[in-house]
């Protein structure tokens, strides 16, 4: 299957992800730990989702004694973390090229 | 109106965009729930921020294009003329050996002994003669 398109932003969500490959964040949160605005995750995820990177469930608790609404987390699937850094690690080799391609003195 | 309350109407109302069905019944908790965590004003930045988003996850989630078939079908209109029973027939023999005059605007057939005179289609098949000249026109007059 074809992975995502590798935007600045989906970079910075897998690596959010990747800090920690177990541990299922929430979507806020993940905005947070990636430092992006709310909303723009959501879709994001969604298409990691699409693609089976990433996974998501509802949070098991009782809202009425918990004191708030659940919430829905999302995980790195284990094929996905494989895939993502393997995504980020070319986009990261493919950056270096373009640094060393680049005349000395150029500032674009 | 609390903050809570102005954010919670403004997801609520992002979430329309999506699809009816399960993903917006889950994309509009699960927007609630992550708003629950914020302070007022936090609560409506993230309001605006899923409001002003909601399109790109409505892409994401594949639902940016109206499906081909019901796009086509939503299109398919009967001509104006038709509708008022001004048809355009051509002459067709089906595999029996039937003869049938089919309209090659709104496909609708009438098979001979269909064709008639009554009160109906009086005025569609004198227009439809006019407009589509002998052997085009609607109704067939002397049959």
């Amino acid at each position: 299957m074809a992975g995502p398109r590798m935007t600045i932003p989906t970079q910075l969500v897998l690596r959010a992800l990747l800090s920690e490959p177990g541990r299922e964040f929430y979507g806020a949160e993940i905005g947070e730990a990636a430092g992006l605005p709310s909303g723009t995750v959501h879709p994001m995820l969604a298409r990691l989702e699409g693609v089976d990177w990433v996974s998501s469930r509802w949070e098991d608790i009782d809202p009425s004694d918990a004191g708030r609404p659940a919430r829905r987390y999302y995980r790195l699937t284990a094929s996905g973390a494989e895939q993502a850094r393997a995504a980020l690690a070319r986009v990261a080799k493919h950056r270096r090229t373009w640094q060393v391609m680049r005349p000395a003195g150029d500032p674009s | 109106m609390s903050a809570h309350d102005r954010g919670g109407r403004l997801v609520r109302f992002a979430a329309r965009a999506l699809p009816p069905g399960p993903l917006r019944d889950r994309y509009r908790e699960e927007f609630l729930a992550e708003l629950h965590g914020y302070r007022a004003g936090a609560q409506l930045r993230y309001s605006i921020g899923v409001l002003t988003h909601v399109v790109a996850l409505r892409m994401a989630l594949g639902h940016d294009r109206v499906p081909v078939t019901e796009r086509d079908f939503s299109r398919v209109r009967k001509p104006i003329l038709c509708r008022l029973h001004v048809h355009f027939r051509t002459r067709c023999v089906n595999e029996d050996g039937d003869v049938y005059h089919r309209c090659h605007r709104c496909g609708d057939d009438q098979y001979e002994y269909e064709r008639h005179w009554d009160e109906n289609n009086v005025a569609g098949n004198v227009a439809g003669n006019i407009i589509g000249g002998s052997g085009v026109g609607g109704g067939g007059v002397g049959a």
